[in-house]
């Protein structure tokens, strides 16, 4: 049987209206229904060919991961990945399709999308780590109806949206309506509205009122607010597809350069500090935070002018809204040191961009450590490089034992064929040369976590052969 | 016609029957064995659990995993259950004494009292095991009475299970109830102890080599414990083909890292090392197995021994031969990863917080900082702790603006803070690379309320109910009826009863002692209970000192009552409404068996939660 997703659209919105909550604008639930019945049959069908159905091979990694004793050693078992299946947005007629996932080439296998019953392999063009989302294109002759990303509104507490869940070939229906209450809005550097209920499968697709308007993009169980993501997608999607009349250079990412972590209420109370503050960690070395002569120990009490408010989590999200990084913008910062009040102030810089090289010979990707890296990941190493990706069935990715590679991400590689490399250039150095000589075997010594390890691989292996004899 | 058919096919079953029973008679374990090894296969039950295990000695010597025996007390975590009975193959059932258990390699010897020499299994030859060959578990799984399932030896080396010995695999059907029973040989002979069998999978079962169990039966006879040796700490690793071409050596041991300022830095092992002979013993690895066996030979040397080394030391193609010697130090409690932790856990319930002594093994391998303090292992949700912000593998380096450098001064520093009832005290935290300030707010539940403790003489939980109590908020009077009662806790203590009235306190607790039995005669504290009976205070009574509480006073035989089971007949004898409950609360009552640990924590409970309802009153 083949049941239309407008069938099921009915039968979710009995479920829920029971224990519905307020709908502003309306009466009664009945005049509710007739508002999504009308949302979905006009709107909600005109977006229907704009959502597709993507798959990502090796895209879902379930995180059960736990840690054992092997041989002596704290290994941290790796629970198997499996397809991802979430919706795409088709932005042009060109085939670039918009993915809520923060997909990387060398950690993903083959990517499709499916348009109809027809599927299309599609390449990553560009993803970026602060939306979480990613660009992919196909190639087709069909014709592609791209969604219009304005208008757009906002949703509130008790207002209805309608989504749309695409389904694959395999399944009876094709794209199914969802109707979610916005439970509640989550602040935070792009706000998110709260589903009533947990609609994962519906991840990526786009978000409409009761109006027809696009509120955002589903997450899971929230709504990615689209007012305030918008400015940094259409650059993002700009970038990427090159659209737009006045095409923009990209702009350059800032940052503040400092880790910073909320004060706990009780201590703020204990101590008498503003329970809003933010603790001053770390200020990373040449960031504009250290320009400004922010310190650790500081307490961050205001920025630009305005008092933080609220507490914990959320006090730092505002901190992060009202700062809003940008080149050669001027900013202030206003701490509590030693009992005192201080303005800070400096202008931001471009976020120093740290090269990564992809030694696919040997299976890895590194990057050089910057001072960010040797905190957030806990390195103990004084110099190296960092392993950020090990391909599999790579030299490096064969230990000859299940689920446990011979170097893996976060590792600190100190020397390469008995060549030191405590920074990038030497590695690359130590790189050249082992490609030049063509060693059967190689030699690599590393640190992972607080202790040192050697890894034998063997070059002839994996697809990138080296072609030593 | 129709007959002659008949007779065919009558003719035919028939021998289609005879085929079958003969089928039937060739059994892959021979009636010999079978009667042989049935009577040395014993079930083992506890409260907690049951199991399995095997005779090695007439004299009633009988080994099993260390996880069938132990009582799963996190702050006791090597103690054993308490009433351990092993059952025979004819139904006979004994109490067993524990002699010793270890977590890794998961052993344990116990023993039981016979009158008569038992049937002891024989241990197989286990340098000779091969894979394929037939092999056949016995034991009590799922609590099924005695179970045999045969299958072959699938491996003779497995080594990533994180143990510290090779195990066997095998495909012989292992499920829970089967630890610590035997895997024969196809001779009747013991291959192994069945130890681990992996759940969702099919017949993946594991099995210590009995080889083990001569070592272990040793240490736990002559030490009552596993006496690990090591030299901490250094790392090694097996040079396999691409390693050893890379290192461009010769077979011996890598050693990947050592630990500054550790014992085997101080012996002046060094990263990059090969190992060519321990003690004037060649050694090689090219595989884990044999790094296992290497390791398993030094854990099972003496600590005090000396350790020699030779090693090959410099760079490929320059290396020379360097001797190092070290002296053997007993290894320190293994932590729990991916077995049952072996360090001490220490709880504040109320404050929702476990933590542990930081250890270097601790540090090397949760990559912690090198900050002293005290290691937090556990954080319970929405407890003060979790308010705190704290989180498994911090450290918590001081207290209160006090630095804390370990475990006795960070208790001392909390102990502190929480006997002055402070409503908040600040915690210094080193998470990682992170040093953060936070505080804690103790709930205090009981704030206000006090409690008479009547201590007869030492007793091993006293000290955990004083701090559970205090951290609770309770203003405790201790009175030490013998001199043998010291406990490091910060509560008001007296050395009489003098002018003690129960008129001034919400409950007295009559604790557990060698001469608890010397209150059911003390008229004071006879008297003492009268008045609190009239009173409506609260009431409570651990193992035998609860007998006191219904002794003389009517209202309180008429309560639900427990004690230790040695006191059971007096509770009968005195018409009490006893029930043998681990804790039993009725009324404004409250008493235990103190059975163990885990039994005084749920008494303390259900006296707190009187005490509470009690406040107002």
């Amino acid at each position: 049987m083949k049941i239309t997703g407008y069938t099921l659209s009915l039968m979710s919105l009995l479920l829920v209206l029971p224990g519905c909550s307020l709908i502003p604008g309306m009466s009664n639930g009945r005049e509710a229904i007739r508002k999504i019945e009308q949302t979905i049959s006009s709107t909600g069908k005109a977006l229907q060919p704009s959502v597709v159905l993507v798959s990502v091979e090796g895209g879902s990694r379930k995180q059960s991961s736990k840690i054992k004793m092997i041989g002596g050693k704290m290994v941290r078992e790796r629970a198997g990945a499996s397809t991802l299946y979430t919706a795409g947005i088709v932005l042009d007629k060109k085939g670039h399709i918009l993915v809520s996932e923060m997909l990387n080439p060398d950690s993903v296998g083959n990517i499709k999308v499916w348009l109809d019953d027809e599927e299309y392999p599609a390449k990553i063009i560009k993803n970026d780590n602060n939306l979480k989302m990613t660009i992919l294109k196909i190639n087709t002759n069909e014709e592609l109806s791209p969604l219009a990303f304005t208008p757009h509104s906002e949703l509130k507490p008790g207002y209805y949206s309608i989504s749309i869940e695409p389904r694959g070939e395999n399944e009876d229906f094709e794209k199914l309506f969802r109707v979610n209450i916005c439970s509640g809005v989550l602040d935070g550097f792009y706000r998110k509205y709260k589903n009533n209920y947990n609609i994962s499968r519906t991840k990526g697709s786009p978000a409409v009122d009761l109006d027809g308007k696009l509120v955002g993009i589903q997450l899971g169980n929230d709504i990615i607010a689209m007012k305030d993501i918008y400015p940094d997608l259409k650059d993002f999607i700009k970038e990427a597809t090159g659209h737009g009349k006045n095409k923009k250079k990209p702009e350059k990412k800032s940052w503040l350069g400092a880790s910073l972590y909320p004060i706990n209420k009780q201590y703020a109370i204990l101590m008498n500090l503003p329970k809003s503050g933010i603790w001053v960690n770390k200020v990373y070395a040449d960031s504009p935070g250290k320009a400004a002569g922010l310190q650790e120990g500081d307490l961050v009490v205001g920025v630009n002018g305005r008092k933080l408010r609220f507490s914990g989590s959320r006090s730092l999200s505002l901190f992060n809204k009202i700062l809003r990084p940008e080149v050669k913008k001027p900013f202030s910062i206003e701490v509590i040191r030693n009992k005192k009040n201080l303005v800070l102030k400096s202008k931001f810089t471009e976020k120093p961009q740290t090269d990564t090289l992809c030694a696919d010979d040997l299976g890895i990707t590194v990057k050089e450590i910057t001072d960010h890296d040797s905190f957030a990941y806990n390195l103990f190493a004084p110099n190296g490089v960092l392993v950020t990706n090990v391909k599999r069935g790579s030299p490096a990715a064969n230990s000859g034992q299940m689920s446990k590679s011979l170097l893996g991400r976060n590792y600190v590689i100190t020397e390469l064929g008995g060549m030191p490399t405590p920074d990038l250039e030497s590695f690359t150095k130590a790189l050249e040369k082992i490609r030049l000589e063509k060693p059967e075997v190689l030699l690599v010594r590393y640190w992972r976590g607080r202790t040192t390890g050697f890894a034998g691989l063997n070059l002839k292996i994996g697809d990138q052969g080296n072609g030593a004899e | 016609m129709k007959y002659r058919i008949l007779f065919f096919l009558l003719v035919a079953f028939g021998i289609c029957l005879t085929v079958n029973s003969a089928d039937d008679n060739s059994q892959d374990i021979s009636d010999e064995v079978v009667k042989r090894v049935d009577p040395s296969v014993v079930a083992i039950q506890h409260e907690k659990a049951v199991g399995s295990g095997f005779i090695v000695d007439p004299e009633g010597y009988i080994i099993t995993n260390g996880h069938v025996v132990r009582g799963g007390d996190p702050e006791r975590p090597l103690e054993p259950s308490k009433a351990i009975t092993v059952i025979l193959n004819d139904e006979r059932k004994f109490p067993a004494k524990v002699l010793g258990l270890c977590m890794n390699p998961d052993v344990a010897l116990i023993k039981i009292d016979v009158d008569e020499p038992l049937k002891a299994v024989e241990l197989a030859d286990v340098s000779k095991a091969q894979i394929g060959q037939k092999c056949f578990a016995v034991g009590t799984p799922m609590g099924l009475k005695r179970t045999f399932t045969s299958g072959i030896l699938s491996n003779v080396d497995r080594t990533d299970l994180g143990t510290f010995t090779r195990v066997f695999q095998t495909d012989a059907a292992i499920n829970p109830g089967n630890s610590g029973g035997p895997l024969f040989n196809s001779e009747g002979k013991v291959l192994g102890i069945n130890t681990y069998g992996r759940r969702g999978t099919n017949n993946l079962g594991f099995t210590i080599p009995s080889d083990v169990v001569k070592v272990m039966r040793k240490h736990f006879e002559k030490y009552g414990r596993f006496r690990r040796a090591d030299l901490p700490m250094f790392f090694v690793s097996e040079i396999y083909d691409e390693l050893g071409k890379a290192l461009q050596t010769g077979p011996g041991i890598l050693v990947t890292f050592v630990l500054p300022g550790s014992p085997a830095d101080k012996a002046g092992l060094k990263t990059g090392d090969i190992i060519t002979e321990i003690n004037g013993k060649a050694v090689k690895a090219r595989s884990k197995a044999d790094i296992l066996d290497v390791n398993w030979r030094i854990s099972t040397s003496e600590p005090g021994e000396k350790i020699v080394f030779k090693v090959q030391r410099g760079k490929p193609g320059a290396r020379q031969a360097v001797e190092v010697q070290g002296v053997l130090e007993e290894d320190e409690p293994q932590p729990g990863f991916g077995f049952p932790s072996e360090t001490i856990t220490h709880m504040y319930e109320n404050l929702g917080l476990n933590f542990e002594e930081l250890s270097r093994k601790y540090r090397v391998f949760l990559g912690l900082s090198d900050d002293k303090g005290v290691l937090v292992t556990k954080v319970l949700p929405e407890s003060s702790a979790a308010k705190a912000g704290l989180r498994p593998t911090d450290i918590i380096t001081a207290v209160d603006g006090k630095k804390v450098n370990d475990l006795e001064s960070f208790r001392k520093e909390l102990e502190s803070c929480l006997s002055k009832h402070k409503k908040i005290f600040s915690l210094a935290v080193s998470r990682r690379k992170l040093r953060l300030k936070t505080a804690i707010a103790p709930e205090y539940d009981l704030k206000g309320q006090k409690l008479l403790v009547i201590a007869p003489g030492d007793y091993e939980y006293l000290e955990l109910l004083l701090r559970e109590m205090i951290a609770d908020g309770l203003e405790i009077t201790l009175v030490g009826l013998d001199k043998s009662v010291k406990p490091d806790v910060d509560v008001k203590k007296l050395a009489s009863l003098k002018d003690v009235k129960a008129g001034k306190f919400d409950g007295i607790l009559l604790c557990e002692g060698e001469n608890s039995k010397k209150l059911w005669d003390n008229k004071k504290i006879l008297a003492l209970i009268k008045d609190a009976v009239k009173k409506q205070k609260v009431l409570a009574g651990i193992g035998q000192a609860s007998i006191a509480l219904i002794k003389e006073d009517s209202k309180l035989r008429e309560k639900k009552f427990t004690t230790s089971k040695n006191c059971s007949g007096q509770a009968i004898k005195f018409k009490a409404k006893y029930t043998g409950n681990k804790v039993e609360k009725d009324g404004k009552m409250v008493t235990t068996t103190g059975f163990d640990r885990i039994t005084i924590r749920s008494f303390l409970k259900s006296l707190k939660s009187l005490l509470k309802s009690s406040a107002g009153n």
